[in-house]
């Protein structure tokens, strides 16, 4: 039985603490994260995969259809494997060509429905699809192992899994599109369908069954090339190979667009460590797994890698950090009463950030009975209109203004390096991008991303007005600041729905935005390519759609069998 | 076309900032359109009209119990969203108002059910649901008069649809008047972008 003393409950972390962009940009999968729950989804309801058809010619091009059959619904998986030059094969929103192209279907497409998705699906943004499809997306190859793969299976041998280790996924996504872009169905049309009352389900979902279909293809092209010495890639290669995914600039505005949506994340995550912390007593079965994971953390972590010097750096610390932690879990029991919590506060004074996160992580695992349901929490299904409160005093705002952005007085404003950034949105890229507010002429365009700023900005003009005015006056004399005053009202009613860093600063990384967001997916190996810009992975260790089965374990991410 | 209800709404919240609005004026221009269209009101051409208009004002004191303004006609958006910021809950009448069921989506989020009747055309709101007595609502009214609905009246509720038409035209105007919200790409931009430089062929 659980243990849990309600009197000595451990409080949640304060979002002063947690919502700081260097420990946002540690955060590390969880069984929170929306793949793990995606995995457990589909073994929990049985669901079951199929393969429906397979019309790729030998030189690689054509489509294909997979379908993933649950309870109550199929979803399906449209393909389309395209020739692409070299010189035509970028991962940035400008291109406007890919290796493949998915979509991803709300049934069985029939004839007709390929017939109008190849006219479409194939040129991404500058296509349609409709209410019949749930995501658009598309995936080049990384040509490296590709190539590899292909010349060693065509030759009747396996690739090398140090190669395959080194990069990782033979296909990286450059873009997974939902909730209604290009023309697909509303979020809110499909709310009530069970498979999709977690975030990012369908998209997640998507890219399960594209690298399906990529380890087909792969096979496949490989046989084309020499049917007679062709061998298929063993399963246990197959396993190791996952999704890439590289995402730039585009995704790092999201947590601030969704307030509501990233407090329901972080107070999942908060709660759930809140909870295991207050646990009086851990059992021996708890320990041993958290153990074996930890030591499965380690080989994990030592295939991490990355040519960025900041992401060095951080390896570099989680590596004197697991060493920290090998020492310190021989020598401390966690047969002690709170075990938890006294591993959490060891590692808080003796560890950095990114070992920190690690252990908030690892910590959860063995007690998905009383965090799983956490799981519900984490969307926000309102998606309601916020109605601004104008019957507020300025006196009232300033009052709640402090209370909600105390932090935003303690930087000093006048300062160039401030509001050194600007996010724009590029005619060329149609894309958020963050420029140099004081060499580059955006400053005209600039988007509503700077919640501090505009925060400090409202302050000011909350000085120079009346006490006793009504917000609803305050507001037709200052339009500008409508935005912000709906989001102090967000911000005040949930705790870490505000990044409470200076988002036009400097000294911004835009890549702690977007490993926060990716480490909510259920990514791995970070791998930022600037500071703008990561590839990371998805899947890796995860069974391939027509393995699932009831021995699937719920331990996947952390690459069961991976030790060399 | 046919869109969907984010297209919608992102689209009308970009040619709302383009067309000279703040960004929280934006927002509530989105909500009003999506809201509207969802009610099965196809307002997207008035949108247009709207957004362009250089001759439409908030009131002039909303102290009163009648709200106008002098230079001209009152903008429905302004209005709504004072009305609503107010949480109006009693009698008043607003004069010249263009493109007045803009008014009712704000009108229809008041924690109070209330009647809408103008000279043109009548709406009653209750619960968020709406019912108007009319099919083509007028693109201006001399006289809306707004007052409580005390007695218990429950409204169909009608099925939204999954997709929003937009005539091809409207949304190209929708998204050329967005397009002044992006900014012109220089070359230092495209050297500080999220990838250049950097070879993706890997």
């Amino acid at each position: 039985m659980l243990k849990v003393n309600s009197k000595n409950k451990i409080e949640l972390r304060d979002a002063s603490e947690v919502m700081k962009l260097s420990r946002m940009g540690s955060f590390h999968q969880s069984r929170l994260s929306f793949m793990r729950i995606l995995m457990r989804q589909l073994k929990d309801e049985k669901w079951t995969f199929k393969k429906v058809e397979f019309a790729i010619n030998e030189k690689g091009i054509g489509h294909a259809v997979y379908s993933a059959i649950g309870p109550h619904n199929t979803y399906s998986l449209v393909a389309f494997a395209h020739e692409l030059s070299d010189d035509k094969r970028s991962d940035r929103v400008i291109a406007d060509a890919w290796d493949a192209t998915f979509t991803l279907f709300d049934g069985i497409p029939t004839i007709q429905d390929i017939k109008r998705l190849q006219k479409n699906v194939p040129f991404q943004e500058v296509g349609r699809i409709s209410e019949k499809e749930l995501c658009l997306s598309r995936a080049n190859k990384s040509v490296r192992l590709w190539e590899h793969v292909i010349s060693s299976l065509s030759n009747g041998s396996q690739p090398d899994v140090n190669q395959i280790d080194s990069v990782g996924y033979l296909m990286r996504t450059t873009a997974v599109y939902g909730s209604g872009k290009f023309g697909a169905i509303d979020r809110d049309f499909v709310l009530d369908r069970k498979e999709f009352a977690a975030p990012f389900q369908s998209e997640l979902l998507s890219v399960f069954m594209i690298r399906w279909f990529v380890l087909d293809l792969v096979n496949f092209m490989a046989k084309v090339r020499n049917p007679g010495k062709f061998v298929p890639l063993q399963p246990d290669i197959a396993h190791r190979l996952g999704i890439g995914n590289s995402t730039g600039l585009g995704m790092a505005p999201f947590l601030l667009n969704h307030p509501i949506l990233l407090n329901n994340w972080i107070l999942a995550r908060e709660t759930a460590l809140s909870r295991v912390r207050s646990i009086q007593q851990a059992t021996d079965r708890e320990v041993k797994l958290f153990l074996e994971l930890f030591k499965r953390s380690c080989s994990l972590i030592s295939l991490w890698r990355s040519d960025h010097e900041l992401q060095i750096q951080k390896l570099k610390e989680l590596g004197n950090d697991l060493e920290l932690l090998t020492v310190h879990l021989t020598e401390f029991t966690l047969k002690s009463q709170y075990p938890w919590d006294k591993l959490h506060n060891w590692s808080s004074k003796n560890l950095s950030i990114e070992g920190q996160e690690l252990i908030v992580s690892l910590m959860m695992e063995p007690y998905g009975h009383i965090i799983d349901d956490l799981s519900a929490t984490m969307s926000d299904n309102t998606q309601s209109y916020e109605k601004i409160d104008g019957l507020k005093t300025v006196g009232e705002i300033k009052a709640q203004l402090q209370d909600v952005y105390s932090w935003i007085f303690k930087i000093d404003w006048k300062r160039n390096d401030t509001k050194a950034r600007a996010w724009y949105v590029s005619q060329e890229k149609l894309e958020p991008r963050l420029g140099e507010r004081f060499s580059e002429p955006v400053e005209d365009y600039e988007q509503p991303l700077s919640p501090a700023r505009d925060a400090y900005l409202l302050s000011l003009a909350l000085n120079k007005s009346d006490e006793k005015m009504l917000m609803a006056k305050f507001l037709m004399k200052y339009p500008e600041h409508r935005h912000t005053i709906r989001r102090l009202q967000i911000i005040s009613d949930n705790p870490y729905a505000e990044i409470q860093d200076n988002t036009i600063s400097s000294e911004l990384l835009p890549i702690d935005m977007l490993r926060c967001k990716l480490s909510f997916f259920g990514a791995i190996h970070f791998d930022p390519r600037s500071d703008r810009w990561v590839r990371i992975c998805m899947f890796k260790g995860a069974p391939y759609p027509d393995q699932m089965s009831n021995s699937v374990s719920d331990y996947w991410s952390y690459l069961e069998g991976f030790e060399s | 076309m046919k869109v969907s209800f984010n297209e919608l709404k992102s689209m009308s919240k970009g040619a709302a900032r383009g067309s000279g609005l703040s960004w929280g004026q934006a927002e509530e221009v989105s909500f009003a359109t999506v809201w509207l269209l969802k009610n099965g009101f196809d307002v997207s051409n008035d949108l247009i009209s709207l957004l362009e208009s250089d001759i439409i004002y908030p009131p002039n004191n909303i102290d009163k119990d009648i709200w106008e303004n002098k230079s001209g006609d009152l903008d429905p958006i302004k209005s709504g969203v004072a009305l609503l910021d107010l949480n109006i809950n009693k009698t008043i009448v607003l004069r010249n108002v263009f493109l007045p069921y803009f008014l009712i989506p704000f009108i229809a989020q008041l924690s109070q059910s209330m009647l809408i009747k103008a000279n043109n055309f009548s709406a009653m709101l209750i619960d968020g649901r709406v019912k108007t007595n009319v099919k083509d609502l007028p693109s201006r009214s001399e006289e809306v008069k707004l007052s409580a609905i005390s007695d218990k009246i429950e409204l169909k509720y009608s099925q939204v649809p999954n997709r929003c038409k937009v005539a091809d035209d409207v949304w190209n105007r929708l998204e050329e008047l967005t397009y002044l919200t992006y900014a012109p790409a220089t070359e230092e931009s495209r050297v500080l972008g999220a990838g250049a430089g950097l070879s993706d062929n890997d």
